[in-house]
């Protein structure tokens, strides 16, 4: 066991865990990195183009190499970053992207191919012939390169998501984080501090002394008001102060408690927020730089001083700044056996250790893992483990989502958060630029004027060289992830990619799922240097969300399967349900589509029976969901008169009126009707994908253009259970229900009323018609509105009352020729629709003046019906016109069919559509097309009335 | 005419996880008023005169049988038993240029009881918990729906469109496992 002693991993639990199907052995506080480390595995997984081995290059979330596929509750997770997997006892993981085997990978054979295989081959090679690319050249390259295989089954883990609250937001719970949000707390803020790893502490869990970390933590835990989130990343910074975050609950555990949620996404609303994110260790580019056996220094001292695992038997470091030594001291300390510290400054070798200034790593060796490495072109050094420090790249990518770009800092040689971002971001600590222990607590001490003690350290600040990458024979990796070498950014800027978004979208260089977190500014050096511009001028390309990848179910959250969004349910959805209704989604509200009767088989069965049933004897259709609006104030009827295109101004109490509504440009925007119940009361009735739009612009109508009217605006939608009550018998049934006097000659056509039912429960009547037919609305309180439909259907029994769905309801209007959504498109006027006479010139409106403009009054197309030559011939919604001897191309269209349906009345296919000059060529012939269906019928252009066009029936 | 029976807005009337409790309030007559900014004295007089105190922004005056809460400017709800008076939201008249609408049937009033109710709220609402102490009340939303949140010294009242009522109740009690799953 070549475990070292650490406070973080208990050796006296081991786990037992499986990699690619073998078993292995770790310890509690393990990640399954570590663990694997510290069973000598270094070889985890093949690099993506040219199936290079690779191994562990970091100890954190900005791991590019180590991405393995975890099992995890039956369900496979690929990509998931070794370094990120907390080890539980069975967990199984498994390498990606190798044939057949991880150690034997047949297609290493890309890496000998590498010299093809440079930035823009696909783009060159895979042009010709065009259409081989999506059935052979896609398929085959991504076969060929790729990382993790999705499960291809539904993830059965549950999700949450939730919202949090607070004045400051720290992000990152290190050195910086802690002080800024203990000192924050103490000050009475509330704060919330969100850590991406198990354990607060940032880069202190990798110091030999943790007593300066406990005490802080125990002044932390003292604070009611500082909420400490683990295991919790925060992804992105939105508007508003809003920021997301991941917490990850259940992954950890190898018995997940039943309902609990794998991860929990949270919308923090955070007054100011303090970045404490940290800084990731910058790696130096030479030849074969990516063996298994090489990664960052800080990576190495994770693995030493957190989790007590040696990266190697024989351990330099590659360093260019103060720091790196520093690093290399602590290594030593912990028990590595340093052989060499290779140092890119000029400047007096340490006595220490074995300090190589001026000096270089130019070249590796070692098939599956490091070997050797060689130094200033000559020397080979016998090396199984290589640490690289090139200096510290803050964690800067929160600021940069709002749009700031980062900056470039020539002293710290790194770039930093701009002035521009959103100015309740501060930052601390190495993510504003100071790295080290006391820099962290003066920082924060700085921004919160706080007195923290700065604790004793040995530690110095950064005094780095520029050295991004080392000359030399072989491919030296700037993007591990995306394969992406020092060669490739070359080649790109030889090709003409000048802007760094070229070259970032030429190499794809930093667009792998790391973000490029270790590469980019490597890039950017490297085209610094062959463009001879400074890295400032040469620019960087944005950070965007998410930090770290997200999983779609996380941000889904509860809402997913029949949870998706909420469901409506009309007040007779239970009665409808045992009466055998089949339901349709309108919007939110679950509506009956047809009832189905024993012996029915097919739809049109059910609704051809009902629409007939409507006009023989009398039908019932739940309406509820029509919107309704409660208009009351002594200018009401004002107020409606500037609403709708045609004058409410005289409407008489207890009359209902058919009224328009136009958008502001002069488009029809919805239609419905006014029912006047007193004087200073109407009730308003929307179609019912517009409740929301028109109660939204009724509003925007009074509070913005016609403050001054006494008007109130509310809605009843869901207060009021209505029903239609449809067909020559339907008086019949209506009278029986309500007390008032329902005659022709009492309660006519378009009359309303509140009334009461019988049985005294209050009721509201209107005499209005959907279907052409003498017809009613009732309307009862929602909660009565289920009893109410059974009512109705006992008490009409003898009078053949027979419930109807939405699809019966569709073909009653197509054949009287109303107007529904289909028509009202967002699309047509009031002329289009034959209505043109319903806007008033006698009084101002919404949209009255714009519906006069020439685009629109000039528009031909007029609402009209259709029905075919050959009556066994089927119209479809969406058919274009044509004359009869026209081609089928767009510049002869005449219009389309908007709505087209069965009628059982006319025992054919009708349907409604708009026309240039409809109006004026009924009973001519054109032709009706669909050259998605294949149709191409012969129809003849009548009334869109089929029905009753003089509306005899419904004022019978 | 037989008499036509009401039905709850869903079908579990009472709701039990842990600490919380999920309640049904049916014995609850809602009735919205508002006024003209002029007449916002009347107004007050007028609420003042029905035993209800005239509310102000985002806050609730009452208790749990008898308030009222703010719903927009010179807008106010109220709420009263049922029971006692089945008439009074249909019949409110509060007198010239205050203008009443019956809400009765169009929002239905769920009580959440319990310790804790802030962590519940968490999962729920994007509310600073802080701020839901007796006396409060906003709108928000709940799984997409629009709702007011009320709290008073009895329960944290949460008032939804009653065609939705069912899906808000199954978001409610969904959010109470997953934080006692995790507990």
């Amino acid at each position: 066991m070549n475990r070292l002693n650490t406070p973080h991993v208990d050796l006296t639990q081991p786990i037992r865990f499986t990699f690619d199907g073998r078993e292995y052995q770790g310890y509690q506080g393990d990640t399954l990195a570590s663990a694997l480390l510290g069973c000598g595995v270094k070889l985890l997984a093949r690099s993506f183009k040219y199936h290079r081995p690779r191994g562990l290059f970091a100890a954190g979330s900005e791991e590019p190499n180590a991405l393995v596929t975890v099992f995890h509750q039956g369900h496979a997770e690929p990509n998931t970053r070794a370094t990120q997997v907390e080890l539980y006892p069975g967990l199984e993981a498994r390498s990606q992207n190798a044939w057949p085997s991880l150690s034997f990978d047949l297609m290493a054979v890309n890496d000998r191919l590498s010299s093809f295989f440079a930035a823009g081959f696909y783009y060159k090679t895979f042009m010709w012939p065009a259409k081989f690319w999506e059935s052979l050249y896609e398929p085959m390259i991504r076969r060929a390169a790729g990382l993790g295989k999705l499960a291809e089954s539904e993830d059965p883990s549950q999700y949450d998501k939730g919202y949090l609250h607070c004045d400051r937001l720290v992000v990152g719970g290190g050195a910086a984080g802690l002080s800024a949000a203990i000192l924050a707390a103490e000050r009475g803020e509330s704060v919330i501090v969100c850590d991406e790893q198990a354990h607060l502490g940032g880069r202190l869990l990798d110091q030999p002394d943790q007593a300066w970390l406990n005490s802080m933590l125990q002044r932390a835990a003292a604070l009611k008001n500082l909420r400490m989130l683990t295991r919790t990343t925060v992804f992105g910074c939105f508007d508003h102060g809003v920021y997301g975050a991941v917490q990850r609950n259940t992954e950890h555990l190898a018995v997940v408690p039943r309902q609990a949620t794998k991860q929990t996404l949270w919308r923090i609303t955070a007054a100011q927020t303090t970045l404490a994110c940290g800084a990731l260790e910058r790696p130096i580019a030479f030849a074969n730089n990516d063996r298994p056996g090489i990664m960052l220094a800080s990576a190495m001292q994770t693995y030493a001083l957190r989790y007590g695992v040696a990266a190697g038997q024989q351990v330099a470091v590659f360093i260019n700044h103060a720091q790196g030594l520093q690093t290399a001291r602590t290594l030593r300390d912990a028990g590595i056996n340093l052989i060499a510290v290779i140092d890119a400054r000029d400047v007096p070798a340490v006595s220490d250790l074995p300090h190589r200034p001026n000096s270089q790593v130019t070249n590796t060796r070692g098939r599956r893992a490091l070997r050797q490495i060689q130094m200033n072109g000559r020397e080979w050094i016998p090396c199984d483990a290589l640490g690289l420090s090139g200096g510290w790249n803050p964690n800067i990518q929160l600021t940069s989502h709002h749009g700031a770009r980062p900056v470039w800092d020539e002293q710290r040689l790194a770039f930093l958060a701009s002035d521009q971002r959103d100015p309740r971001q501060s930052l601390v600590g190495a993510a504003a630029g100071y790295p080290t222990l006391a820099g962290c607590v003066e920082s924060a001490n700085a921004l919160l004027q706080g007195d923290l003690e700065v604790p004793a350290s040995d530690e110095v600040d950064n005094q780095a060289v520029a050295l991004f990458h080392v000359p030399g024979d072989g491919p030296a990796f700037v993007d591990l992830q995306n394969d992406v070498t020092v060669k490739d950014v070359k080649l790109s800027h030889q090709e003409g990619m000048i802007s760094v978004e070229h070259l970032k979208r030429y190499t794809t260089l930093g667009m792998a799922t790391d973000q490029g977190k270790t590469s980019n500014v490597t890039g950017l050096a490297v085209m610094a240097e062959l463009t001879g511009r400074s890295i400032q001028q040469t620019g960087t390309t944005m950070f965007r969300p998410p930090y770290t990848p997200v999983a779609m179910g996380a941000l889904a959250g509860r809402s997913r399967g029949e949870d998706f969004k909420p469901t409506r349910y009309t007040p007779s959805h239970e009665a409808a349900k045992a009466r055998g209704a089949v339901f349709i989604e309108v919007g939110n509200w679950m509506r009956a589509q047809w009832f189905v009767q024993p012996g029915e088989t097919h739809w049109r069965q059910s609704v051809d029976r009902e629409a007939r049933a409507v006009r023989a004897a009398v039908g019932v259709c739940d309406v509820t969901t029509l919107g309704k609006i409660d208009v009351q104030g002594r200018d009401a009827a004002e107020f409606l008169n500037r609403v709708y295109a045609n004058g409410f101004a005289k409407l008489a109490v207890g009359k209902t009126r058919y009224g328009l509504m136009l958008r502001d440009d002069g488009i029809a925007m919805d239609d419905g009707t006014a029912a006047r119940l007193a004087e200073d009361h109407f009730v308003v009735t929307t179609t019912t994908a517009n409740a929301v739009p028109v109660y939204r612009h009724m509003e925007f109508v009074h509070q913005c253009l016609l403050p001054d009217l006494d008007v109130h605006l509310i809605s009843t939608t869901e207060a009021w259970a209505q029903f239609a009550v449809a067909g020559p018998r339907s008086r019949e049934l209506i009278a029986r229900a309500v007390e008032l006097d329902v005659s022709n000659e009492a309660f006519e056509f378009m009359a309303c009323a509140e009334t009461k039912l019988k049985n005294g429960l209050r009721a509201r009547l209107f005499r209005i018609s959907f279907s052409g037919e003498l017809a009613y609305e009732i309307a009862v309180p929602a909660r009565y509105g289920n009893d109410f439909f059974e009512w109705l259907l006992e008490a009409g029994e003898d009078l053949g009352v027979t419930p109807y769905g939405t699809e019966a309801l569709g073909v009653l209007r197509i054949e009287k020729g109303h107007a529904a959504g289909n028509e009202l498109n967002g699309t047509t006027t009031a002329l289009n629709l034959g209505l043109g006479r319903m806007v008033s010139d006698l009084k101002d409106g919404v949209g009255r003046v714009m519906a006069k403009r020439e685009g629109l009054a000039s528009d031909p197309r007029r609402l009209v019906g259709f029905k075919p030559v050959d009556p066994a011939h089927s119209l479809l919604g969406g058919m274009h016109l044509l004359e009869l001897d026209a081609p089928a191309h767009y510049q002869h269209d005449l219009g389309y069919l908007t709505s087209a349906a069965y009628s059982p009345h006319l025992k054919c296919s009708i349907a409604l559509g708009f026309m240039d000059e409809g109006d004026t060529r009924i009973g001519q012939r054109v032709r009706a097309i669909s050259p998605v269906e294949g149709l191409d019928i012969e129809v003849e252009i009548c009334s869109p009335h089929f029905v009753d066009p003089q509306g005899e029936r419904l004022r019978a | 005419m037989r008499e036509v029976l009401a039905s709850p807005a869903y079908g579990t009337q009472e709701l039990d996880h842990g600490p919380w409790t999920l309640r049904l309030v049916q014995d609850c007559a809602l009735a919205s008023v508002s006024s003209r900014a002029e007449r916002t004295a009347e107004l007050k007089q007028a609420l003042t005169q029905q035993g209800f105190t005239m509310p102000f922004v985002e806050s609730f005056t009452g208790n749990a049988d008898q308030g009222a809460f703010w719903l927009g400017p010179h807008q106010v709800m109220l709420w009263k038993p049922y029971a006692c008076d089945p008439d009074w939201a249909a019949e409110l008249d509060l007198g010239e240029g205050i203008y009443s609408t019956e809400q009765t049937d169009g929002w239905v009033r769920m009580d959440i009881l319990g310790e804790g109710i802030a962590e519940l709220a968490q999962r729920l609402i994007n509310l600073d918990p802080q701020r839901l102490r007796p006396g409060f009340a906003t709108r928000t939303v709940i799984h997409h729906i629009g709702c007011y949140w009320v709290v008073h010294d009895d329960a944290h009242s949460v008032l939804v469109p009653r065609s939705m009522a069912a899906s808000a109740a199954h978001a409610i009690e969904q959010a109470m496992q997953t934080v006692l799953a995790l507990r």
